[in-house]
């Protein structure tokens, strides 16, 4: 029996109404768990690639976690010398390749989109305003495996060139979303492990490939104790910068004296001698 | 009161023993030997009087110059203006412009000041054609002159006599404005339909349709007012146009005939290669763009919209002085009226010209063709979509695309076209539909809270792309933030709009095979990524943002699947991919990937086009219907036999014969679910 849908109708699943009762009754098993479930099966599926397992991809995601943190700790003070780039940018022929910035949709934009019938108002322009071909996250899933099947050479090469399988996932998710194979939920559902199933691909073939675009930031970090610090003992705060002053006025004094009074000449002035 | 010449002096005879002298005498007649009198001084430095101001089409239209014997002219130097009185009929005499008292043709006038008047017009359509641009004073006809509200006759002096006069000729208050009608499209300019600022076809489009002055006050109500706004800049558009800012599709260029023929077929990148050209258009000088706008004075009808305001300012503004009958009067009022169509010619030409230079593709000029047409209007009575249009539009232009390397600029115009596109009537239209507005005031805050979108997006853009042209460190980053953050108030502002139109959406594609795995679906996104139902309803919408940019903004394949990976990762971009968050070629790689392993129905569209609706619904079947075996050989073998019948046309028509059949039944299918649904 089909769930009812108003318009006004909202619940704690947002903008989609739903007879609790209506559901409960046809269905038998929750609502909640049948599609948890599904999804329980495609992680299964997934994370068996693994020889070790979850234990594995723990290991994993852990390693690309500490990778990450310490490519962004290693980053020195963005200094760079405009001339030299500029000439850099003659000689190898490249534009500033800043399009990314044109990649942001319009909050609201789409509720100004095209109509299937616009006298009535029906939607349906659009493939992602039909029924979509996959309801489920497993047929959705097969689908997704059975499509890139024939494109994991290409896969495997921009993997080993360091792009992370994260980049990958969304993308062939989106994609499909916007192509009308499935919905929205389904494709963000999917991501997670999509992207392992390429991580587990890449390394049959001896690939160790980067997993997540990011990392969130450490809450507590040197810097943010230091502002907290700032807040809530503010006068040891006042006396910790102090003595950081100090220490670098001291050392810049000194510096000053090694330039006025050079211990060694330079070899032009010892060859003078 | 005739004129009498002897030995090329004129003298007005006031009466039959009146007789010539140095009382009344007028002076020498220039340029003509027939007993016509003529003007002595001439404003325009262009000889009006000695050389036809009226077309062959005019004097057809006027049924002037037929009746040239035993007429008696009675144009007299200094007296133009003169006469007001009424119940007298006048006509156009000659190709000249001459005036006369005994009506005949097919054009009467009731009065001496219309006549003049409508003279006046056709001097100035004469002298901007000849590329007039400034002169002396002199004494030529003056148009109806009007009694605006708030004038004190007791101030001037005949002011009384002026209201008296005014009023006997329906002079008072401020005119009706006819003008819309005769807004023409000036020859080889861009054009527009009722839908489009400027034709899809855009090329050569001699005449436009008049809309009455009626239609063009409908939907804005303020457009007509202001006359001087509407300025027939690249491509005429008429003010009901403004009110369907549907863009256009491509504009024209002139970049010799083949580029014509090329963009008449629509053949984008053809288009941009022939229309790279290093000759000058002569659309971009000011002479030819004068010349253009004098066509737009039409015979026969009132002046223009962009000409009539600066003729009633100044008339106005003589008025004002007690000169509203004078000569002074109707020089001032050519004079301005002049004056106004130089600054557009000027504007128009400057505009050609850099479209010239930048060597834009028609689609490309479309958008800044478009910007120009709507910057010049005023926002202080459009309503909220209008005016967002219009900041848009300004928004637009204040870029400045000459400064940004070819990718850049295809991506600034691309965009600045979608956005373009969010303002449109139809858009509004949708909008309403789309959640289910209950007043006006609704779609106008919708729109308004667009507008800010809109305007934080490009300003949120431009921060970034300077950031990053600086090399600045996480310019990108920053710029998906402050989106965020952008979309994050978005959200809240119109929380309601937001919810009632992803509630139509669900409804569009739930159906009743499908609708309990959408719930259980829905739980599950929910609950695996920790959304609460507010964020849930956003992801949504931000989702369907996303997809309607990607098949909006994008006109490649291959652009497309580089942006929607782009799109896909968002504020999830960072580390490796910070440098990757700028790298389009990396998208485009992940985009051709992801692109080649979805968007597998390729004879589908190759039969019915890449975005056709049918590949979705054939798609459907493909997956749901198809036999198990046809499924299997369509993946394994689809892509070669794409390929194979993409130039056999017969036999592609009869796939899509074979196809229709399908799609057509999983229409009927999904009609059926949504109304048991229902």
């Amino acid at each position: 029996m089909a769930t009812e849908q108003t318009e006004a109708g909202l619940t704690q699943n947002g903008f989609i109404q739903q007879d609790k009762k209506e559901a409960q009754e046809e269905g038998g098993a929750s609502f909640k768990s049948m599609a948890s479930e599904e999804m329980n099966e495609v992680y299964a599926l997934v994370f068996s690639r693994f020889e070790r397992g979850m234990e594995e991809v723990q290991q994993l995601v852990e390693q690309d976690t500490k990778d990450i943190k310490d490519f962004k700790s290693k980053q020195l003070p963005f200094d760079p010398d405009e001339k030299a780039l500029t000439e850099m940018d003659k000689l190898l022929g490249s534009e500033e390749d800043n399009r990314a910035a044109f990649t942001a949709s319009i909050p609201g934009g789409s509720l100004t989109g095209k109509l299937k019938d616009e006298e009535k108002g029906t939607l349906g322009a659009y493939p992602w305003e039909n029924p979509a071909v996959y309801d489920t996250p497993t047929d959705a899933f097969g689908y997704i495996l059975e499509s890139i099947e024939g494109k994991k050479e290409d896969i495997h090469s921009v993997l080993y060139a360091g792009v992370p399988a994260e980049s990958i996932a969304r993308a062939i998710t989106f994609l499909g979303y916007t192509e009308g194979l499935f919905s929205v939920d389904i494709s963000e559902l999917l991501v997670i492990p999509l992207m392992f199933n390429l991580v587990a691909d890449a390394q049959e073939q001896g690939v160790t490939a980067r997993i997540f675009n990011d990392v969130d930031e450490d809450e507590i970090n040197p810097q943010s104790a230091l502002d907290i610090m700032e807040d809530l003992k503010p006068e040891e705060y006042a006396s910790l910068m102090e003595d950081a002053t100090r220490q670098a006025e001291e050392e810049n004094m000194v510096l000053d004296e090694l330039k006025q009074d050079p211990v060694i000449g330079s070899f032009l002035s010892m060859g003078e001698q | 009161m005739p004129i009498k010449v002897i030995d090329g002096i004129q003298y007005n005879l006031e009466g039959p023993n009146d007789r010539p002298s140095s009382g009344n005498r007028i002076g020498p007649v220039s340029g003509s030997t027939s007993n016509y009198s003529t003007q002595t001084t001439n404003p325009y430095d262009v000889d009006l009087f000695t050389s036809p101001i009226l077309t062959e089409e005019d004097v057809k239209n006027l049924g002037a110059g037929k009746v040239g014997k035993g007429f008696t002219p009675i144009i007299e130097s200094g007296n133009w203006g003169g006469d007001m009185s009424a119940g007298e009929q006048w006509a156009v005499s000659d190709k000249l412009g001459r005036i006369s008292n005994k009506p005949f043709g097919k054009k009467i006038f009731n009065s001496k000041a219309e006549a003049e008047s409508f003279v006046a017009d056709l001097q100035a359509r004469k002298a901007i054609e000849s590329g007039f641009t400034g002169g002396g004073g002199g004494a030529y006809g003056g148009g109806p002159t009007y009694i605006f509200p708030g004038y004190n006759p007791t101030e001037f002096e005949g002011g009384a006599e002026q209201v008296r006069r005014a009023e006997a000729e329906g002079r008072l208050g401020i005119p009706a404005l006819p003008t819309v009608p005769e807004m023409r499209i000036a020859p080889n300019m861009a054009t527009r339909t009722n839908k489009e600022l400027i034709s899809e076809e855009g090329l050569q489009v001699p005449q436009q349709e008049a809309l009455t002055a009626e239609q063009a006050r409908t939907d804005t109500g303020a457009i007509a007012d202001r006359p001087s706004d509407t300025r027939p800049t690249l491509g005429q558009y008429d003010a009901k146009a403004i009110d369907d800012i549907g863009v256009s599709e491509a504009a024209q260029i002139e970049g010799g005939p083949s580029a014509i023929v090329e963009a008449a077929q629509g053949n984008l990148d053809n288009k941009l290669a022939i229309a790279a050209t290093s000759e000058m258009d002569e659309r971009a000088t000011v002479q030819f763009q004068l010349g253009e706008l004098g066509k737009t004075i039409q015979t026969g009808q009132p002046l223009p919209a962009w000409a009539s305001g600066a003729a009633r300012a100044a008339d106005a503004f003589a008025l004002k002085r007690g000169l509203g009958s004078s000569s002074m009067a109707v020089h001032a009022r050519t004079l301005a009226l002049q004056e106004s169509g130089i600054d557009i010619a000027k504007a128009d030409a400057e505009s050609y010209r850099r479209l010239q230079e930048l060597n834009l593709s028609n689609r490309q000029q479309a958008v800044i063709t478009n910007a120009n047409n709507l910057a010049s209007l005023e926002t202080k009575n459009l309503d909220s979509r209008l005016s967002a249009s219009v900041n848009n539009a300004k928004n637009t232009l204040d870029i400045d695309i000459g400064n940004l390397n070819n990718r850049q600029r295809t991506s600034e115009l691309n965009y600045r076209e979608f956005t373009q596109k969010l303002f449109t009537d139809a858009a509004a239209k949708n909008a309403e539909k789309q959640f289910n507005a209950k007043s006006k005031n609704d779609v106008d805050m919708f729109f308004a809270n667009l507008d800010t979108s809109v305007s934080n997006a490009n300003a949120n853009r431009v921060e970034a792309i300077e950031r990053d042209n600086a090399r600045q460190r996480n310019s990108m980053i920053e710029f998906f933030q402050a989106q965020k953050l952008s979309r994050e108030t978005f959200n809240i502002n119109t929380s309601a709009n937001i919810r009632a139109a992803n509630s139509k959406w669900y409804q569009s594609v739930a159906t009743i095979q499908n609708s309990n795995q959408m719930l259980a679906n829905s739980y599950a996104a929910q609950s695996e990524l920790g959304l609460r139902s507010m964020e849930y309803s956003a992801l949504w919408q931000k989702r369907r943002d996303d997809a309607q940019m990607l098949y909006e903004s994008t006109e490649k394949d291959l652009d497309r699947v580089a942006q929607a990976a782009a799109l896909a990762q968002q504020s999830a971009i960072a580390m490796s991919a910070q440098k990757g968050a700028k790298s389009a070629a990396m998208m485009k790689t992940i985009g051709s990937i992801a692109g080649a392993a979805i968007a597998a129905c390729w004879v589908a569209r190759e039969v019915y086009g890449n975005d056709a609706q049918e590949v979705y619904r054939f798609r459907w079947w493909l997956e749901r219907e198809a036999p198990k075996w046809f499924n299997r050989l369509y993946k394994k073998r689809g892509e070669k036999f794409a390929f194979f019948i993409k130039d056999k046309p017969i036999l592609k028509k009869l796939i899509k014969i074979w196809m229709d059949t399908k799609v057509k039944r999983v229409e009927k299918t999904w009609q059926l679910n949504r109304l048991k649904l229902a």
